[in-house]
């Protein structure tokens, strides 16, 4: 694409005569008289060269120059000029940053110089200027990234960490763990009695129950820690060809078993019927372990619901995969949102989480009763190739149709 | 005998406080739950309570101004026991009413020297 020149003159004659300079070194050119044009085409910003007619050196002329070459500093400009302007006048000019001057008469080869010289000029600023805009730019991005590294590095990861140090506080400390121990054996250390002739302490049978009552305790954290520690390690993990007629019979024989735990806070759980066209179909599974996982979401569902709620078990299937929904009526939670959330859909695969800071000690049965079950629960179904998603849905089931469920939704490959 | 009412949803801090504080000679009241100790308010007066913040049903805290406006508790002083110390849930539980505040683990000398000076 040819260099587009931009002429301003009142002089026909000299409009004429660059007209065809321009011509020979094959540049476009626009040409005005009227200065407001002059303006529009300045603006229009096609044109990489200014030629500024400055033979008559009016008054109005003069500001019009300088109006210019102040509106559009990076504008590149030529001026013609009569040979007898002085240093005087070449020094404003200078100020102004004029790129060159071409004194009249104009000889065609001078002019055509000055011009060449002056669009190569340009064209190294354009490139200057286009590197310095995209370094700018990298540069610029590199502060985002950096930014949000260090937002990561510091906010996000204090706050995950705080999260994280918080719900394990909960866990360990709250209810029957650690907590419960320490504040056993505080009463150990002020209530024992030294019995200087025997050289023993002597201790209150109360306290002695209530130590060995946190031993037991101890022992099942200790069992719970060694047990995530083993499923998440992949240790001892056989499997076998399950039909699914006996895992429906198993999970039958737990839900029946499950009553106690239900009853605690008089719920039910009812089961759908097993897809008939299943029965001779079989998964590849841990029996012992996917007894631990549907434990740990069916007391999930009963721990989360409230009194007299009923827990939903529905299958369903496709060619590739059986389906198992556990559905419970979803509550308010303490920051105002319903059920499980987006933003907390994925943190509750993640240890010690929790939804909530109550740890509900009737619920003491449960193998992973540290903020690790669903943590298990999600390596296991992983191992079995299958998948586990938690997700709020309207109620389809229940009477008070304006409610929600919480629905966890687990799948396994059929073969 | 000093008479105290403590409510916890965990068995096991319930039976730490009440071995802990009939050692001191006091009278232990247990309530698993907020309404559990409503009705036992209802039964008789208490000088003291303490009260575990997160609970099923209502909160600890929740529970302090219903106690201490009823005409059996008018005069208790109750203490806050929870796993988390922050300066917001010490502030709900002072406007809440309760006297004191108290952090699991608990030391048992510790909870003992704070119920006698509740007591002075």
């Amino acid at each position: 694409m040819s260099e587009r020149i931009l002429l301003y003159s009142q002089n026909k004659e000299l409009t004429e005569q660059v007209k065809s300079y321009i011509k020979d070194i094959m540049y476009s050119l626009e040409s005005t008289d009227n200065i407001d044009k002059l303006y529009s085409l300045l603006n229009s910003q096609e044109s990489s060269l200014l030629v500024y007619d400055f033979l008559e050196t009016t008054k109005e002329n003069q500001n019009n120059l300088a109006n210019i070459l102040s509106e559009y500093p990076f504008q590149l400009v030529i001026l013609l000029i009569n040979r007898e302007e002085g240093d005087e006048f070449l020094q404003m000019m200078e100020n102004y940053h004029v790129y060159d001057i071409v004194s009249y008469p104009i000889y065609k080869f001078k002019f055509h110089f000055a011009i060449t010289k002056a669009v190569t000029y340009g064209k190294v600023m354009s490139k200057i200027s286009d590197f310095k805009s995209n370094e700018k730019q990298v540069f610029e991005s590199m502060i985002k990234v950096f930014d949000w590294r260090k937002e990561l590095d510091t906010r996000k990861v204090e706050s995950l960490a705080n999260e994280l140090i918080h719900q394990i506080n909960i866990s360990f400390f709250h209810g029957s763990g650690l907590g419960s121990l320490i504040s056993t054996l505080s009463i150990l250390f002020s209530k024992a009695k030294f019995d200087e002739e025997k050289k023993v302490y002597l201790v209150h049978e109360k306290i002695y129950h209530l130590l060995k009552d946190n031993y037991d305790e101890i022992l099942k954290l200790s069992d719970s820690l060694t047990k995530t520690q083993a499923i998440l390690a992949e240790k001892d993990y056989y499997t076998e060809k399950l039909p699914l007629k006996d895992f429906y019979s198993a999970l039958t024989a737990m839900v029946k078993g499950m009553k106690p735990i239900a009853g605690i806070k008089n719920q039910k759980i009812v089961m759908g019927d097993f897809p008939r066209e299943l029965a001779s179909k079989s998964i590849i599974a841990s029996p012992e372990n996917l007894k631990l996982v549907f434990d740990e979401l069916l007391t999930n569902a009963i721990k989360y619901s409230e009194d007299g709620d009923t827990i939903y078990i529905l299958f369903s299937h496709d060619k590739t995969d059986l389906g198992i929904r556990i559905l419970n009526p979803a509550y308010k939670n303490s920051d105002g949102t319903v059920g499980i959330t987006e933003g907390n859909a994925h943190k509750i695969f993640e240890p010690f989480f929790r939804l909530t800071n109550v740890v509900d000690d009737r619920f003491m049965q449960e193998t992973f009763r540290f903020g690790l079950g669903l943590t298990v629960v999600n390596k296991i179904i992983d191992l079995h190739k299958g998948s586990i998603s938690f997700y709020t849905t309207d109620n389809s089931m229940r009477k008070d149709t304006n409610t929600k469920d919480v629905c966890v939704w687990v799948r396994f490959p059929i073969l | 005998m000093k008479k105290i009412l403590i409510v916890d949803d965990s068995p096991m801090v319930l039976n730490i406080i009440e071995t802990a504080l009939s050692l001191e000679d006091y009278d232990v009241v247990r309530a698993s739950n907020a309404d559990e100790a409503l009705k036992k308010i209802e039964e008789s007066k208490f000088d003291f309570g303490i009260f575990d913040v997160n609970m099923p049903g209502k909160t600890g805290i929740e529970l302090v101004p219903l106690i201490l406006n009823h005409p059996n508790g008018k005069s208790m002083k109750i203490v806050i026991l929870t796993t988390e110390s922050s300066a917001e849930i010490r502030k709900k539980g002072e406007d809440a009413g309760a006297s004191a505040w108290m952090v699991k683990p608990f030391k048992n000398a510790e909870m003992v020297e704070l119920l006698k000076q509740l007591g002075e």
